[in-house]
């Protein structure tokens, strides 16, 4: 595969298991084949009626519009607090 | 009579040689300590009692500096969750507000718990690096600065913060122009290596505190001719081993260092490898994941005195093991919608020693 054919990939999926439920309903997934990689992940985040023991197919997409919305809005507000600011280019600042 | 000239010539003409390499000499080794001593003229110790507390907050770093003046410091402010902690804190020692919070960089393991301390406390100044992140935590933290009308300031070398009695806090880095992704190695990002780095000097006690600068930072602020030389050193990057390399512990001469990281982290912090060059170098070390709570106490003379909450149960001097990424190995269903599986990463570092993580 060339590194162009990866950079249009935009999902990957994996398997899961969920190992056990803990306290507080945090349900403890082991990820991959050899299951060495474990996410702790509520409960109420899961498939209705999802449990000890079940088998899971993980979905990671990449949203793209989502990064950029949060981008802009980090833009403005440090732009906001920036112009804000009372320091200026003061350099030495007493406390 | 003519050779007795040419004579004086050629020795006016080494002895010129000798000054300006002697010039040369001065300001290349001796530069940065000559700037900090003479030319901003450290204000001497009051003598009463500087505290710097790195307070146990798992996998992050959260630092309370309480200067003898009375003003405060709270250096990032863990995971978020952490804010309860940080306050509580803050109420053992008898602080009612902070005067300066430095965010060494946006990501949640440092800012984390920032917007439940600037919401629940009088936070006065935040220094911010500036260089963004996309999450909503680092959005929680900048929308609570605005509404609770924080000076907001960004960090630029060679800005200086007077805490009183002689104590001052200097910003070293991030260093303009600031690091871009495509100079970095491979899984290093932008906040770390534009982190926030400060000295806090107080008399004769001094420390460096990194952020989770790493090894590309540290090779920056040397050339940069920064004033790295100092008693004890916050360990970057909770240990990585991408940080504190065998440069920067050369430069800062550091007598004590402390890392703070969680027992239970599976970055791998602290590494074998930084544990190793800090104990060949004599550093004394101290760790919050088996210390906990870890306090240095100093009134600005030649003496300092750092205590821990507790007894390490474990070996200071054993590092802990990155969980290996397997993920091209095995697992995955499938790719994309859904193509073939990329190629398995060929980096040795990733493979063979297992990657730490780049929170």
């Amino acid at each position: 595969m060339t590194d162009n054919t990866q950079k249009r990939v935009q999902s990957a999926k994996v398997r899961g298991v969920i190992d056990r439920v803990e306290d507080g309903g945090m349900a403890v997934v082991l990820v991959g084949d050899d299951e060495e990689t474990s996410m702790d992940v509520p409960l109420a985040l899961l498939p209705e009626g999802a449990g000890d023991g079940d088998h899971l197919t993980i979905t990671f997409t990449l949203n793209k519009e989502s990064r950029a919305e949060a981008e802009e809005r980090v833009k403005a507000l440090q732009e906001r607090l920036s112009k804000r600011g009372d320091a200026g280019e003061k350099k030495s600042i007493k406390l | 009579m003519a050779q007795s000239r040419r004579g004086c010539g050629c020795a006016f003409a080494v002895l010129i040689g000798i000054g300006i390499l002697l010039a040369l000499v001065v300001w290349k080794f001796f530069w940065p300590w000559i700037e900090e001593r003479w030319t901003k003229r450290l204000p001497p110790p009051s003598g009463n009692a500087l505290q710097v507390h790195m307070l146990d907050v798992g996998q992050g770093d959260a630092i309370l500096v309480i200067a003898p003046s009375g003003k405060t410091v709270l250096v990032d402010a863990g995971t978020p969750g952490n804010g309860k902690k940080i306050l509580d804190a803050m109420r053992r020692y008898n602080v009612g507000e902070i005067d300066l919070m430095v965010a060494t960089h946006a990501h949640a393991d440092h800012i984390g718990g920032a917007d439940e301390v600037i919401r629940a406390a009088t936070v006065k100044n935040v220094l911010d690096s500036k260089v963004p992140n996309t999450t909503k935590n680092y959005q929680d933290f900048l929308l609570a600065i605005e509404e609770k009308g924080v000076t907001y300031i960004g960090a630029e070398p060679g800005r200086t913060f007077d805490l009183g009695d002689g104590a001052i806090l200097s910003v070293l880095a991030p260093i303009p122009p600031l690091f871009t992704k495509d100079q970095l190695r491979s899984g290093g990002n932008e906040p770390n290596a534009n982190s926030v780095v400060t000295r806090l000097d107080y008399g004769e006690f001094s420390m460096i505190l990194t952020g989770d600068a790493e090894a590309q930072t540290e090779l920056r602020l040397i050339n940069n001719g920064a004033n790295l030389t100092a008693d004890v050193l916050k360990v970057g990057h909770h240990g990585s081993k991408y940080a504190t390399s065998d440069e920067l512990i050369r430069r800062g001469k550091f007598k004590a260092a402390i890392i703070s990281a969680s027992v239970d982290n599976r970055y791998g912090h602290p590494s074998q490898e930084v544990l190793d060059r800090l104990r060949a170098a004599g550093i004394q070390l101290y760790r919050t994941d088996l210390q906990g709570e870890i306090s240095i106490t100093t009134r600005g003379d030649d003496t300092y005195e750092i205590k821990a909450a507790r007894e390490a149960a474990e070996d200071m001097w054993a590092g802990r093991a990155a969980q290996r990424d397997d993920s091209t190995r095995s697992g995955f269903v499938a790719y994309g919608d859904f193509g073939p599986a990329p190629k398995p990463k060929k980096s040795p570092e990733q493979r063979g020693r297992g990657a730490s993580g780049g929170r």
